[in-house]
């Protein structure tokens, strides 16, 4: 186990290091600056705004600079945002947008496993579920926030449209981010259990009469949710990093707006940080997918090997 | 089973009743109206004056902070921090008195030394401020943000507290206009010595000397200011509150003005969009679409082509593709500027038209052919660089149809903003497209860009007789002269064509009606200053 642990922390620090450098000569290569702009009229000033965020150092000593504070998670302020730094952006915005993928994350995971549950069951229910899961599956995450926004806000007058902080504003976003996710869960862990209710091992275990409600929970169950638990590492990065599309829509002050705002603006530091900081939380939540999904098939085989 | 099935029913009944129980509280408490919720801006980079260049965020700046001088309604300078003020006989040194009963937000006195901080502050090399160039008007001002100079050698004097001598570099007769601008705001002296850059995140270090100060920020949500007591001007200030809401959705600000969570909108809706929902305002102020002639390329240097295109172009129909509130422009200097007497618009004065706004398809055929390119046979494929920000793709693609009439060519290069300045700089394309406006509130400032080597001269126009014009404009001080020597050096752009007039915008905006009093100034900015809320 420990062994484990190290290799994938010596994985993580070379991940890291490949991402960063391959980021900075990414945006090295994008044309545009933050100076260029059409309201800065002076070659002064943007000689000014070179000196100031160091933009006018050699490649390679912006190259190491930018690893210095890739290790130290240090990438200090903003070009653009004044007197706010990176980490400061990270720590303000990033709890609202956690909260909202947490929340998102969790109702989607168990909603989505019990249509999965229900449909693999009954051959009538699948039915309709298939059809539904297909029409919600298909729809754009924006028609769906756009759609709540105004049955919910503006018809019904259920919500404020307005952000305000409060738990209310977090509702119509979650369910807009729980779609899309709960249909795939649902989608992958029915077809999943299908496969495995048709395996031999399950046969045999029939066969040798065990208990019904075990042969569901140690051997279909278990052995289905592996595809479901693969695929949570992912969607647990992205629904954590915050979604573009609803954070706008709804006016969330979340950390997915940061991020497109500060590539459209060549704002190099928080492009840099939000870049690193999205990619470890994408390697740890992969990692622990996957320490999850071999606990759970070590277990698998013991039984199977019994 | 049926438990499996209840479980995600009850969870999503408990979303539904919670959220019938927030309505229930809302219909509940009546609304006290003394918060006025305006749209005008998304997130704005900064409210630091010295860095505040778009006009949505500066908008918001002209109700936090004063300058020397206010415009009243009419366009016509009125005391600000200053009660009274004189320039030279040849406008190249301007003396400020100020009021000895204007304060700041906590009490304390602005100064002549506000002011001469805040302007050498935004001068320094070191704050790197964007607006600086706007300062180079002032004596070695330019020297000293190049690091040539020190500051001692600015032309900005204290003589006393409550007495401000500013020289110039060159003889500006506008430069009061230039006082109403966000950097030649006051700042509190020592404020930023003392908090760095972050002074601007804190409500108890954001100081201001406006009508209105700052009482909460919350950023990508809202900038909530509120009356300040200690503004000396505050009787006259009757909104307690005004809450700018930072959105950056169309969708959602159109349902936010249906639910009534916004009065006012302005400058992040489309005119089409809030036609959607009310009935169109529009302001007292516009700009103007044009597009520039790269001069450098062979092809332009016949007047006779560049005037062909010019009269090719169908601007009735680009107009009625484009959308509400624009409207053909058929000259160069838009309205919006008038002789303080008589309150004539200068386009009341000049009416004369430079071209019709339908096409003559015939006489731009027979340009083309006195030039050499009969039927648009030799003119080589011409591009059009722009950026993909609101309608300038729609724009580039009818002015691609409206040319292929003539039998001209046009590619289309639109690009991210960024990377279509870096294009631009490196002089790459036939047309591009800009958008005038009055960045300060003086008509020459329609002018300026078209100046020999001015960094936004995108056309790379040069014409002597312009130039001279030009510094005539800004010297002189009668408006009727003034006025004149414009229409001079309009016509010779209407004769030269360094650029394309295409279309004029007028801004608009849309409120339901519970305020009135607010005004845009020539140069956009909304401010509240002396509005009323009317009704809940």
């Amino acid at each position: 186990m420990i062994k484990r642990i190290i290799y994938n922390l010596v994985i993580f620090i070379i991940s890291i290091f490949i991402i960063s450098t391959i980021t900075f000569f990414l945006f090295e290569l994008v044309p545009g600056n933050i100076y260029d702009t059409d309201l800065i009229k002076s070659a002064n000033i943007i000689a000014n705004i070179k000196e100031k965020y160091g933009l006018d150092e050699h490649i390679s000593t912006r190259y190491f600079l930018m690893l210095k504070s890739t290790f130290s998670f240090d990438f200090g302020n903003s070009f653009i945002y004044d007197g706010l730094s990176v980490n400061e952006i990270i720590a303000k915005y990033f709890p609202i947008s956690a909260i909202l993928g947490l929340t998102s994350l969790i109702s989607s995971f168990i909603v989505g496993v019990f249509i999965g549950y229900i449909s693999s069951n009954s051959k009538s229910i699948k039915n309709i579920f298939f059809i539904i899961i297909i029409l919600l599956i298909s729809l754009p995450t924006f028609i769906i926030a756009v759609f709540l926004q105004y049955y919910f806000c503006v018809k019904f007058n259920l919500f404020p449209i307005l952000w305000s902080a409060n738990w209310i504003n977090f509702i119509l976003p979650i369910i807009a981010l729980s779609i899309y996710p709960t249909t795939f869960i649902a989608r992958l862990l029915s077809e999943s259990i299908a496969g495995i209710k048709s395996s031999d091992y399950v046969f045999a275990a029939k066969a040798r009469g065990l208990n019904e409600i075990r042969i569901w929970f140690s051997y279909i169950l278990k052995n289905a949710i592996t595809p479901v638990i693969s695929y949570m590492g992912p969607l647990t990065a992205s629904l954590l990093t915050g979604s573009f599309i609803v954070e706008t829509i709804f006016n969330i002050p979340g950390l997915g707006r940061y991020f497109i705002y500060s590539i459209n603006n060549r704002d190099y530091p928080v492009v840099m940080g939000l870049t690193l900081f999205y990619a470890v939380i994408l390697i740890s939540t992969n990692f622990i997918a996957n320490v999850f999904v071999s606990v759970n098939n070590y277990k698998g085989k013991r039984i199977e090997n019994r | 089973m049926k438990k499996a099935i209840l479980i995600p029913v009850i969870i999503l009944a408990m979303f539904f009743l919670s959220g019938c129980s927030y309505n229930k509280q809302k219909n509940q408490e009546p609304l006290t109206k003394n918060t006025l919720n305006v749209s005008v801006s998304v997130e704005p980079v900064s409210i630091d004056p010295a860095k505040c260049l778009s006009m949505d965020a500066c908008s918001v700046l002209t109700n936090l902070f004063e300058g020397l001088v206010n415009f009243d309604k009419n366009g016509n300078f009125v005391p600000g921090v200053a009660t009274s003020w004189v320039a030279n006989e040849d406008y190249t040194k301007f003396t400020f008195y100020l009021r000895n009963n204007a304060q700041w937000s906590d009490g304390s006195n602005v100064t002549a030394e506000d002011f001469k901080y805040a302007w050498l502050r935004t001068l320094n090399p070191e704050t790197a401020s964007s607006f600086a160039y706007y300062l180079y008007y002032i004596k070695n001002a330019e020297s000293y943000n190049a690091g040539r100079v020190d500051a001692s050698q600015v032309g900005i004097n204290v003589i006393d507290p409550y007495t401000l001598e500013v020289n110039l570099e060159n003889p500006c007769s506008y430069f009061l206009s230039l006082t109403t601008l966000a950097g030649y705001y006051p700042i509190k002296s020592n404020i930023i010595k003392d908090h760095g850059d972050k002074w601007t995140q804190d409500v108890a270090t954001y100081i201001t000397n406006g009508a209105y100060k700052l009482k909460e920020w919350q950023h990508d949500t809202n900038l909530l200011i509120e009356k300040n007591n200690n503004y000396w001007d505050s009787n006259s200030v009757y909104i307690p509150n005004i809450n700018f809401l930072l959105m950056a959705d169309a969708t959602t600000i159109i349902n936010a003005y249906e639910t009534g969570e916004l009065d006012f909108i302005e400058y992040t809706l489309k005119p089409d969009e809030m036609a959607q929902i009310a009935e169109i305002k529009y302001a007292d102020f516009v700009y103007t679409r044009l597009v520039e002639f790269n001069l450098n390329k062979e092809i332009f240097k016949d007047v006779r082509v560049r005037e062909a295109i010019n009269i090719a172009l169908d601007r009735d129909n680009m107009v009625s593709l484009v959308g509400q509130g624009n409207f053909p422009m058929q000259y160069f200097i838009p309205s919006g500027f008038r002789m303080p007497d008589t309150g004539m618009d200068y386009r009341e004065i000049y009416t004369n038209k430079y071209f019709e706004s339908t096409p003559d398809i015939e006489r731009a055929n027979k340009l083309l052919a006195e030039a050499g390119y009969a039927d648009g046979k030799g003119i080589p494929t011409l591009t059009y660089l722009c950026n993909t920000i609101g309608y300038n793709v729609a724009n580039a693609e009818i002015f691609k149809n409206q040319l292929a009439k003539i039998g001209v060519d046009v590619k289309i290069v639109s690009l991210d903003k960024k990377i279509m300045v870096a294009q631009r700089n490196s002089g790459d394309y036939d047309f591009t497209p800009v958008n005038l406006l009055a960045e300060y509130p003086d008509i020459s400032v329609f002018l300026y860009s078209l100046r020999t080597k001015d960094s936004s001269n995108y056309a790379h126009y040069s014409n002597v007789l312009y130039d001279d014009l030009y510094t005539k404009i800004i010297t002189e001080s009668d408006v009727k002269t003034k006025f004149e020597l414009v229409n001079q050096a309009e016509n010779i752009l209407m004769k030269d064509y360094p650029v394309i007039p295409l279309y004029i915008n007028q801004m608009s905006y849309i409120e339901n009606g519970s305020v009135e009093g607010y005004t845009h100034d020539t140069a956009g900015r909304l401010s509240f200053v002396h509005a009323k809320i009317i009704k809940d």
